[in-house]
């Protein structure tokens, strides 16, 4: 019956089916294979994508659901990244992501840019200059004042030796090669993994007084700038902690979960703020209060290491990703006004210092070879 | 008030008086409406009768007002119970909807079969809907390896 259906009507169905789905039919006949390919059909697929979730625990990528429906609400894994080519494994450290494509850091610190949509990866090799390059960070990027072709970067930074601050080096899709650049002014440590929106990466970090700030890093002028927080930030106080992290919302908007645990009175708060409109690159930042979560109208023990989470801006809530230390478990909670919910928790392997990550992306098109964007429809949000 | 009703004609002859309001659902009837050539009822030359009962159904059911007031939720849980039909049925309903342009009935017939695809594996669809394998054993494995990366 299927084969009977006009070839346009067939298009109709295959492209609202899910992109992981597509992948695995590809072996199921010629012409789906050669159709899945055509990028007319890519075009209209990608423009009914619905945005993906994935997460990354104990050096594995697993794709998520995440069903965000009040008491019910729910994380489940539908799948695990496998390498099909090698049967060796894929450990992944770290992931950032930047327009449907996500750079990964191996466990051995290889480089790979992969797009999860098309399939296709891309190494990128580069050399470590000294032993003491420690705590490198890798983001992806592009220059976005080219509006018909965007040139995807990766920046690169690291504590050279050990006195020093950071060192920076960036590395071009179009060249394929790293160069370094030099720039004295973060003058602050990156508390927060790097989040990317409309081309430039974002960071909260503080400064030797402990002050907070918003650091970003433009791709087109490759220079930091400082940005304005929701809130004052009056450094460094005794026994109280406070941490930051960063979120995109969609890929307009940042989001910014601040905790701070007052050590003394053992108690702890927790706040999430969203900025107000869509991020413009050469303006300051506004912000708007999304979200205040009281730990005590939910009896439950403070949340820590907050690492990563994903704003449902619609519900009014959060999915959040942290470890508990002393039991060694990585946990998802589902939090909004009325609902703390630990939703998912397992047994967390391998070091610390891999904490558990939760990434939105929407499918795209974009190919890493030549790091072109091919001009896609609308897009479903 | 008044109803304005017109007929329909299926392609196997048979007749559907409808509410002229419920039946410019679709925007094929409702160009014929306006260019006022319904007097004699209009021949659906492409939708049989049993389908066209079904396409009726829907319409009559999506025709929402202050006399049929629904909520969203019970149109989706509907929807559900209404697409509870054999595979050759839904396609046949996928033809009409197009043929008549009505388009949430056809974004509910295509969607109800993209779900059926989710999650299958090629073998599964080919069963599902006849489908033959035009791959060799080895090109199939090469298709298979193409991607170096895939969820599982």
């Amino acid at each position: 019956m299927f084969t009977d259906l006009p070839r346009d009507l067939e298009t109709e169905i295959l492209s609202r089916v899910p992109a992981t789905s597509l992948q695995k039919l590809k072996p199921t006949c010629k012409r789906w294979y050669t159709l899945f390919k055509d990028p007319e059909f890519l075009k209209k697929h990608v423009g009914r994508a619905e945005r993906e979730v994935i997460s990354l625990m104990s050096l594995r990528v697993y794709s998520l659901s995440v069903n965000l429906s009040g008491i019910h609400s729910s994380v489940e894994m539908t799948g695990m990244l496998n390498s099909l080519k090698d049967s060796e494994d894929v450990k992944i450290s770290d992931i950032t992501e930047c327009n449907g494509l996500l750079l990964c850091t191996t466990d051995d610190s290889r480089l790979v840019v992969w797009n999860p949509y098309t399939g296709e990866t891309r190494w990128i090799p580069y050399k470590s200059n000294s032993p003491y390059e420690m705590y490198q960070k890798f983001v992806l990027g592009y220059d976005n004042t080219n509006k018909s072709r965007y040139s995807y970067k990766i920046l690169r930074c690291y504590h050279g030796l050990i006195d020093f601050g950071y060192e920076f080096e960036i590395y071009e899709f179009n060249s394929h090669s790293w160069r370094r650049f030099y720039d004295n002014s973060p003058n602050c440590s990156f508390e927060s993994k790097g989040v990317t929106l409309k081309g430039n990466t974002y960071w909260f970090a503080s400064d030797t007084e402990g002050r907070h700030i918003i650091l970003r890093f433009d791709f087109a002028t490759e220079r930091f700038g400082r940005l304005s927080l929701p809130y004052q930030s009056g450094g460094y106080v005794d026994d109280v902690v406070e941490t930051g992290v960063l979120s995109a919302v969609r890929e307009e908007k940042l989001a910014l979960l601040y905790e701070r645990f007052d050590e003394l009175n053992d108690s702890s708060e927790m706040k999430i703020w969203v900025t107000n409109t869509k991020i413009v690159e050469a303006k300051d930042l506004s912000w708007s209060d999304f979200l205040v979560v009281d730990s005590s109208k939910f009896m439950v023990t403070r949340m820590t290491n907050v690492m990563s989470f994903l704003v449902d801006e619609e519900k009014k809530m959060v999915v959040v990703c942290d470890t508990d230390i002393d039991q060694h478990m990585n946990r998802f909670y589902i939090v909004g006004e009325d609902i703390y919910k630990e939703v998912y928790k397992d047994i967390a392997q391998g070091l610390f210092s891999y904490w558990p990550l939760l990434i939105s992306y929407a499918p795209s098109l974009v190919q890493i070879q030549q790091g072109k964007v091919i001009p896609g429809g609308k897009r479903k949000r | 008030m008044s109803s304005k009703m017109i007929v329909l004609m299926s392609s196997d002859g048979q007749s559907f008086e409808v509410e002229e309001a419920v039946a410019i659902q679709s925007q094929t009837i409702a160009h014929m409406v306006e260019d006022d050539c319904v007097a004699d009822g209009i021949p659906l030359a492409n939708v049989e009768s049993k389908i066209l009962v079904k396409v009726i159904e829907y319409c009559k059911k999506y025709h929402v007002d202050e006399a049929n007031p629904i909520s969203e939720e019970d149109l989706n849980k509907w929807d559900e119970k209404f697409m509870d039909l054999e595979q050759s049925t839904i396609f046949e309903l996928i033809l009409a909807a197009n043929y008549l342009n009505i388009k949430s009935l056809f974004d509910l017939t295509c969607q109800t079969v993209a779900d059926m695809i989710k999650g299958k594996t090629p073998e599964e669809i080919r069963s599902t809907f006849n489908i033959e394998n035009d791959f060799t054993p080895e090109e199939e494995e090469a298709v298979r390896k193409e991607n170096q990366w895939a969820f599982e």
